[in-house]
């Protein structure tokens, strides 16, 4: 409709003046082709890969008179042959750029830049894409929602998923653009046009984006909306242990995941053990997941890059968010200091298992009364000073605790009383000071804080009568372990033109490792601090990398990534070259390569692989070198009936990887923890399909992933090769989103994986006791004949959830009702080997999570 | 951390289910389990068994009328003779001698290698005859004992406390009285988050130990003193304090150290029940199971 409209403005009024407005003079080929079909007697002949060819009409033009199109066809590299009532449509085969008239050779080259916002609360947003219409070439907006464009034409097209397209014609000499999009709201329409780059026409690969809107529709855990575990829900991504948010990414460690919040890194990304993930879902902006192919601009950890971006605050108006669940609440509120200038966010979350559990226990008359909540806050203030300059401060910090109190005096003479406090969490800042040098170059100056902490305190203190014949005792331990950073980083990005995107920057932290630290009194000793010491690591590296059209059809992304540390008198360095090609092949297809080098100086020794937060982060030394990895993938990606296919196949190989010892840990009386560990490689090959449909009434996705992990350690396992805890043959992920109308929206997840590597005994053998005066076999102990060599049972489970939406008078309401695991599969959580009675020994399944309702309310306004 | 792990567990437990299961467990290769620790001056004493299948109710059996054939420094040197379930050699292993043999077993054949270390002098001991109170509440006598640690290579080494009543008179044999069980208090971050004094098995271990071990890697080519407790069960001196106590310093093979220290730790996990991976036993027996492995010693008499 809009295409006719436009043709008969243009044919019958002729030239058209356009002023800065959503007013446009441009069309799709098609739709050109089909007003010609309905208004003329002409046939027409022309190559399906035209189609879609965008025709810039700013003359009049005769409808009866073909020649009167060359112009603006030629502009568009089409050729035009008339025979008679046929028209023959033809591609220009050594077109390569349009040709410009002579209006638009008055604004060629020009560069006009600028930032993409949404236009009712000016957050920035990123990856929408900025177009040159004359040439159908554009750029994307970075992380400040900053672009760069060279114009050749006078009209600009900006688009972003789920807003409204914006088309401006650019005006002589203004070069400073400040889109405002607005969200769309035809997302419950039959088609809703999409916007930015195809999966097929985007360099990189190996990456998933995700909106946090999104992902608030998917069934959750217990009411609480959890990235980390959209994300296991993507092809090569595994998850850990039934209901944990720990992740593992190609065969990769939990350790080996660069989570960025806000450009910070984050150590401990679980809450209660991994049943939640510490990011509020309503304080986020956007989710990234690299899992290869990684751009120069990223280093430090081996398998992934989880880059979210906290939201900016409303400029324009106060809003608010929140919800109440079965175990947390939280509460988002975001607005204006300083209109369309300063704006802040704050966002707080808090679990309140204990303030029902407690007061239950204590009522109860229970000797041992304990409680568990988490919290967290985040918090972002940013401020535009001026066109060229802004600030931005933002804030994390959470919290976990435990406590545990045991008092018994009910027997006289007997006093015992027993605390234990257990916290951990994470506290992270950034400030970052953006700047728009020129046109083309735009800085960002970072400054981080990062710190995970764990603390252990207990005190022990038994008080006897003289009646009891057992000594008093007291003792008191504090533990604590963290890793703390202070880091600096400088980033450009520079649009040479709308072919070559270049990123440089360098990168200073000062990482500040104490693995381990505990301070002792006791009966029989004074204070005594004895554990690991203070570990200094400094870190640096310094990128560069180029995203450039190589030909019309072969963009590649080339970057050099150099990184180095030092600790102690080791220095280490690594240059990791990157580079990402993407091919286009036909129409709406294209194949891609990458191979990245990656390099990691910080390691997690981990007790269990099921995250515990006493985890040990530890520095490359003398002894313990830098993990290092290398990815080659290969794959496919198309966009067809909407939906973005890609397959994908990788390899990835890992060295100087580490785990502790077989038996480290006990009656060792060197405590060094560089002396418990073992040195190893590892693997991983696999293939993954991702088939993706992101609009209309029903979106989501199917992810499938093939896989083998092993690991290969000299002194574990025999010297044999293993299966990672985490190897899955066969994963899948079915994710399905339905808006039934405006009020309601139904979902569902399913998911299937092969069972988990797990290690079982095979036997019983006597224990061997032999000491100087002879041998004693009293004692069994078992044989495991290989690590990791049992299967347990395949997993899978079903999720729905339905939520409710009503408008209200101060805002909008939801009800969210859901169900976790809906056909109460008995997954195995782990399997334990029952021994205790000699004549009835077996293997049990332990099942933790049955069927599981949630309810939650939420709101906003 | 376990205890708050437990109830985390528990308060999920309380609405799941144990299901028994009979997962498909991997091939366990040969049943032969051999045993053998030999010194020098002392004929080599083999023991063998066949491990059972893990849900098996049945008890372990020792493997008679084997021919087990023993090499010294790879040249046959006899055939061990079965003795009261045991296979023990005429010969007496020497010090720096490779010793090596082979079983044929219905699994195929069943070998392994090992050889006898140098000892390591015990340069000085001392043992307190007053009772002190240990942090977990129990009492020792405080002992220590110095030795010089060889440079350059990897040693390990294994303390025993042996006690003899001499109210009788005192043998003079190397190593004679009863073995009275030790204990180590190492202050010590444990890695696995519960932190406490790290005594032996841990907090709850208030039995001791019959033997200690520990490698050399925070102390190569030291002088080395190390300082432990002996529990007062044997030794005793308010009952008696006639006597001898021999601390026995064995100087180990990497396979016996090994052998010592999953099969312990297994156990330990075991009972903590820890989530951590269950911890496979070392072996050096090809085809087979359980450890033949030579270690040397220096024994330190002192009459308190």
């Amino acid at each position: 409709m809009r295409a006719s409209l436009l043709i008969l403005l243009l044919l019958t009024v002729g030239k058209v003046a356009f002023s800065q407005s959503s007013m446009d003079n441009s069309m799709l080929f098609k739709d050109f082709i089909a007003y010609i079909d309905e208004n003329s007697d002409y046939r027409f002949s022309y190559p399906d890969d035209i189609k879609n060819k965008r025709l810039i009409i700013n003359e009049r033009i005769n409808i009866n008179d073909p020649d009167s199109f060359k112009e603006f066809l030629e502009s568009a590299g089409i050729a035009i042959k008339v025979r008679k009532n046929l028209l023959i449509f033809k591609k220009v085969k050594v077109f390569e750029e349009p040709v410009i008239s002579e209006q638009q050779n008055e604004v060629q080259n020009r560069v006009v830049s600028g930032f993409v916002r949404d236009g009712n609360s000016g957050e920035s947003l990123i990856g929408a894409h900025v177009i040159d219409i004359a040439t159908g070439r554009g750029v994307t907006t970075n992380l400040y929602g900053f672009f760069s464009l060279t114009l050749t034409g006078d009209t600009i097209e900006v688009s972003f998923i789920g807003y409204e397209p914006q088309r401006i014609v650019a005006k002589p000499g203004v070069s400073d653009y400040e889109f405002g999009l607005i969200p769309s709201t035809k997302m419950l329409s039959e088609v809703v046009i999409t916007s930015e780059r195809e999966i097929h026409e985007v360099t990189e690969m190996s990456k998933v984006t995700l909106q946090p809107e999104k992902i608030k529709k998917l069934p959750v855990f217990m009411g609480e909306t959890d990235v980390m575990k959209t994300l296991q829900l993507l092809p090569g991504v595994q998850s850990g242990n039934e209901g944990s948010s720990g992740i593992y990414v190609r065969g990769g460690g939990q350790d080996q995941n660069l989570i960025l919040l806000d450009g910070v890194p984050v150590y401990n990304a679980n809450h209660l053990f991994g049943f939640f993930s510490v990011f509020n879902a309503d304080a986020i902006n956007q989710v990234s997941l690299i899992k290869g192919g990684f751009p120069a601009r990223y280093g430090g950890k081996l398998s992934s890059v989880i880059d979210i971006q906290m939201k900016e605050g409303n400029m324009n108006e106060f809003e608010g968010e929140g919800a109440v669940g079965l175990i947390a609440s939280k509460l988002t509120l975001s607005g204006p200091i300083n209109q369309g200038k300063t704006s802040f966010m704050v966002s707080g979350r808090r679990t309140y298992i204990d303030a029902l559990t407690v007061p239950l226990m204590k009522w109860s008359g229970a000797d041992r009364v304990f409680g568990y909540n988490f919290w967290d806050l985040n918090a972002k203030i940013n401020h535009i000073a001026n066109p060229k300059d802004r600030f931005y401060l933002s804030f994390y910090s959470g919290r976990d605790k435990f406590y545990n109190d045991y008092k018994f005096n009910q027997i006289a003479d007997i006093n015992e009383k027993e605390h234990s406090n257990i916290n951990w969490g994470n506290i992270t800042s950034a400030f970052r000071w953006n700047r728009r040098f020129t046109d083309r170059l735009f800085g960002n100056l970072t400054a981080t804080y990062s710190r995970y902490r764990f603390e252990l305190e207990t005190i022990l203190d038994y008080n006897y009568g003289e009646s009891v014949e057992s000594p008093d005792l007291y003792r008191e331990n504090d533990y604590f372990s963290n890793i703390q950073d202070l880091g600096v980083k400088m980033d450009f990005d520079y649009f040479l033109n709308n072919n070559h995107q270049v990123k440089f920057g360098v990168n200073a932290i000062n990482h500040q490792l104490k693995p381990g630290i505990s301070s002792f009194r006791s009966h029989t000793e004074t204070d005594t601090t004895f554990g690991s010491t203070k570990v200094d690591l400094n870190e640096f590296y310094a990128y560069l990398e180029d995203e450039f059209k190589l030909f019309n059809s072969t963009s590649l992304n080339v970057g050099l990534h150099f990184s180095g540390a030092e600790v102690a008198s080791r220095n280490y360095f690594y240059l990791q070259p990157r580079i990402s090609l993407n091919q286009k092949v036909a129409k709406n297809w294209s194949v891609k390569a990458s191979y990245a080098r990656m390099a990691q100086y910080i390691h997690l020794l981990v007790n269990s692989g099921v995250g515990l937060p006493t985890d040990l982060w530890v520095p490359s030394t003398d002894l313990v070198k830098p993990q290092v990895s290398d990815q080659i993938a290969l794959g496919v990606a198309s966009t067809f009936i909407g939906m973005e296919v890609s397959v994908e196949g990788y390899y990835k190989w890992m060295d100087n990887l580490i785990e502790y010892k077989e038996g480290a840990g006990f009656l060792d009386i060197d405590s060094e923890w560089e002396h418990k560990v073992e040195f190893g490689k590892g693997d991983s090959y696999g293939v993954e399909l991702f088939v993706q449909k992101k609009v209309g009434r029903s979106t989501g996705w199917v992810g499938y992933t093939w896989s083998k992990t092993t690991r290969e350690f000299p002194n574990l396992n025999f010297g044999k090769p293993f299966p990672y805890r985490y190897d899955r043959r066969h994963d899948i992920s079915v994710v399905y989103n339905y808006e039934l109308n405006k009020r309601i929206n139904v979902s569902g997840v399913w998911v299937y994986g092969t069972g988990n590597a797990i290690t079982l005994p095979t036997a019983s053998i006597p224990k061997a006791t032999w000491d100087s005066s002879g041998p004693s076999y009293e004692e069994f102990v078992k044989q495991y004949p290989g690590r990791n060599s049992t299967r347990m049972q395949d997993y899978h489970r079903l999720d729905l959830s339905i939520s409710f939406k009503k408008q209200k008078r101060w805002g909008e309401r939801s009800w969210v009702f859901g169900v976790y695991n809906a056909y109460s599969r008995q997954n195995p959580t782990f399997i334990d080997f029952d021994d205790t009675k000699p004549n009835e020994k077996q293997f049990k399944k332990i099942s933790l999570f049955p069927i599981i309702p949630n309810v939650s309310y939420q709101f906003k306004f | 951390m376990r205890r708050l792990l437990y109830i985390i567990c528990a308060v999920f437990i309380a609405q799941s289910c144990e299901t028994p299961i009979d997962p498909k467990l991997p091939e366990n290769g040969s049943d032969v389990v051999v045993y053998s620790f030999y010194r020098p001056d002392s004929r080599i004493q083999m023991d063998v068994f066949n491990a059972i299948p893990i849900l098996d109710v049945n008890s372990f059996q020792r493997l008679e009328n084997l021919e087990v054939r023993l090499n010294v420094n790879g040249d046959f040197q006899e055939v061990l003779l079965e003795e009261n379930g045991s296979y023990i050699s005429s010969i007496l292993p020497e010090e720096g001698d490779t010793y090596s043999f082979e079983l044929m077993s219905e699994d195929g054949l069943v070998s392994a290698s090992s050889y006898i270390p140098e000892s390591v002098e015990i340069l000085n001991a001392t043992l307190s005859r007053e009772l002190v109170d240990i942090n977990i509440g129990e009492y020792g006598y405080p002992a220590e004992v110095t030795f010089q640690d060889p440079a350059g290579v990897s040693n390990y080494y294994s303390l025993e406390v042996f006690v003899e009543e001499c109210s009788v008179g005192c043998s003079n044999q190397t190593i004679e009285g009863e073995l009275n069980e030790v204990l180590i208090e190492d202050l010590d971050v444990d890695t696995g988050g519960t932190t406490d004094v790290i005594i032996g098995g841990g907090p709850e271990a208030i039995d001791g130990f019959r033997y200690l071990y520990f490698e050399d890697d925070s102390f190569d080519g030291e002088v080395f003193t190390f300082n432990f407790y002996i529990i007062p069960t044997i030794l005793n001196f308010d009952r008696s304090d006639d006597v001898k106590v021999r601390f026995v310093l064995k100087s180990l093979t990497k396979e016996y150290f090994d052998y010592l220290v999953t099969s312990d730790y297994q156990l330990t996990l075991e009972e903590e029940g820890s989530l951590s991976e269950p911890v496979q036993i070392s072996t050096n027996i090809n085809n087979g199971m359980g450890v033949f492995a030579g270690y040397n010693y220096n024994v330190y008499s002192l009459q308190p």
